[in-house]
This record gives C-alpha cells, structure tokens and sequence, in this order.
C-alpha cells in the first residue's frame, strides 16, 4: 500500500525521466546532419536507457519495503550513445570530405526519432493524467461526509 | 476523539511546515534557471516522524525542521539542479496536504460549534 504522496512522487518522477528522453530525442534530431563533434567525429545518436527504481527517501518508503516493494518507479539508468555506423554520403566539396570523398552523416532516421518524440509525450501526458486523477481523488475524499 | 485544544497545535504545526515547504519550492521553481542553483527542500519526512515520536505523550513539538540542499537531481550543464516537473509534483503534494489540514481543522471546529448549537438548536 502506498500513500498518495507517494503516487505523486512517482508519477512526478516519471515525469521528468520523460522529459530527459525528450530531450534527448530533440538534441537527437537537431544534430541528424552534424557531421563535426568536440571528438572530431561525426555526431552520435544517443538512446535514453530506463530502469524501475525503488522508492526510497519517499513517504512511507519503509511501508512499501515490508510490504515487498510491489510498486516500482522509474529513473534513467544511462544515456548510451548508439555505436551503429555513419551514413556514409558521396560529397567531395564537403569541408568534412575524407580522401575519398565521403561524408560521415549521424545515423539517425528522423522519423524514428519523431516517433519517439510522440510516444515520449504520450507517456507524458499519461501521468500528467495520473496526476490530476490523484489529485480528483484526494479532494474527493476530503469532501467525505460533507455532501461535496 | 482529540480535544481540540490538543489537536489544533498539531495541526497547526503541519500546516505551518507545509506553508514553510511551500516557499522552498516557489524559491526553486523561481531559480529554474539560474546557474549552479541547488534546490531545498523540508525535511518533511523527518519532521512528521518526529512527531510521531512525540504523540504517545503529547509531549512538546519537536524542533526547526531542517531544510537541506536536495542534490539528487543530475546538475544540468550550467550546474543548475532544479527538476521542474518533480518539483511541481512536490508543490502539489505539497499543496494537498494542506488541505488535508484546513479540511480536518474546520472539521473539528465545525463539530465545536455543532456541540455548542446544542446540536444544531438554533
């Protein structure tokens, strides 16, 4: 059983483990065509690694541990940079052009990285959900008895 | 049932370390953006057990609570520490548990006035 305080501070969490990979994902698409980094390498797409995480330093957090630590929230484990190839584009005008010609481009696929940005905003508002419900119930049960 | 004369210094004391909580984090959420900027919170956890503690004999009210930096959150690149949304969710939480308190004392003093009506009489 966890107090509605802690449902907050879950939903409150998730959050902003929500908005990290939005930002991500946003940092992802404005650099699709970044060809030079401080490595002095092409640009490297970054995935945002999630991970259930226990409730500690929470409201009854000492409850929930007896009780078998049933309710899990979330937080970013790591944000791993994607190791998959470069695009490689023909353009030997490119200041960027190896010996060869060749342009490494980030391999990042716009649409992917929009179709994240989408679901990201869905499980954003989800627990915005969550948190307005949390909030209708309490003042509901403040209003027990009183004919609200 | 608590007489009131017992019961309102408690939740007076919530109620004015809710309040006390409450501008902590306004004054985060004013420093969203300021650089190196590390938010505070009450210790809010901490104070309530204490008074748990002291509740078996109604003993006086614990102590100042201790605010403290909380440096949970990942500093961003200009060293500011503010997580909007978790404090947002705190502000609410924050603000639900206050009232919870203005509900339980006007309950209370709702029935006080209800027994002085004798019972509605009037």
């Amino acid at each position: 059983m966890m107090s509605v305080f802690d449902a907050l501070e879950l939903a409150g969490r998730s959050l902003s483990v929500q908005r990290t990979r939005l930002d991500v994902a946003s940092s992802n698409l404005a650099n699709a065509q970044t060809t030079r980094t401080e490595d002095g390498e092409f640009f490297r797409r970054r995935d945002v690694v999630l991970e259930d995480d226990a409730l500690a330093a929470s409201f009854g957090a000492h409850f929930d541990h007896a009780l078998g630590e049933s309710v899990r929230g979330v937080k970013v484990a790591e944000i791993r940079e994607d190791e998959a190839p470069p695009r490689m584009v023909h353009d030997p005008d490119h200041p960027d052009a190896g010996p060869d010609g060749f342009v490494a481009y980030p391999n990042i696929n716009t649409v992917e990285e929009m179709v994240n940005m989408i679901t990201t905003m869905r499980s954003y508002q989800a627990n915005l959900n969550v948190l307005s419900g949390l909030r209708e119930m309490a003042q509901r049960a403040l209003g027990i008895g009183r004919g609200v | 049932m608590l007489p009131l004369d017992v019961a309102a210094p408690w939740i007076e004391h919530a109620l004015d370390l809710s309040s006390r909580r409450g501008s902590l984090i306004r004054a985060n959420l004013a420093n969203v953006d300021t650089p190196d900027y590390v938010p505070t919170d009450l210790d809010f956890e901490e104070a309530l057990r204490a008074e748990l503690r002291h509740r078996a004999h109604f003993g006086p009210m614990p102590g100042e609570p201790m605010s403290h930096k909380d440096e949970s959150v990942q500093p961003s690149l200009d060293g500011n520490r503010v997580d909007l949304d978790r404090e947002m969710t705190r502000a609410m939480a924050n603000r639900m548990f206050f009232e919870l308190g203005t509900e339980v004392i006007s309950r209370k003093f709702n029935m006080m006035r209800y027994a002085i009506d004798e019972g509605g009489r009037t």
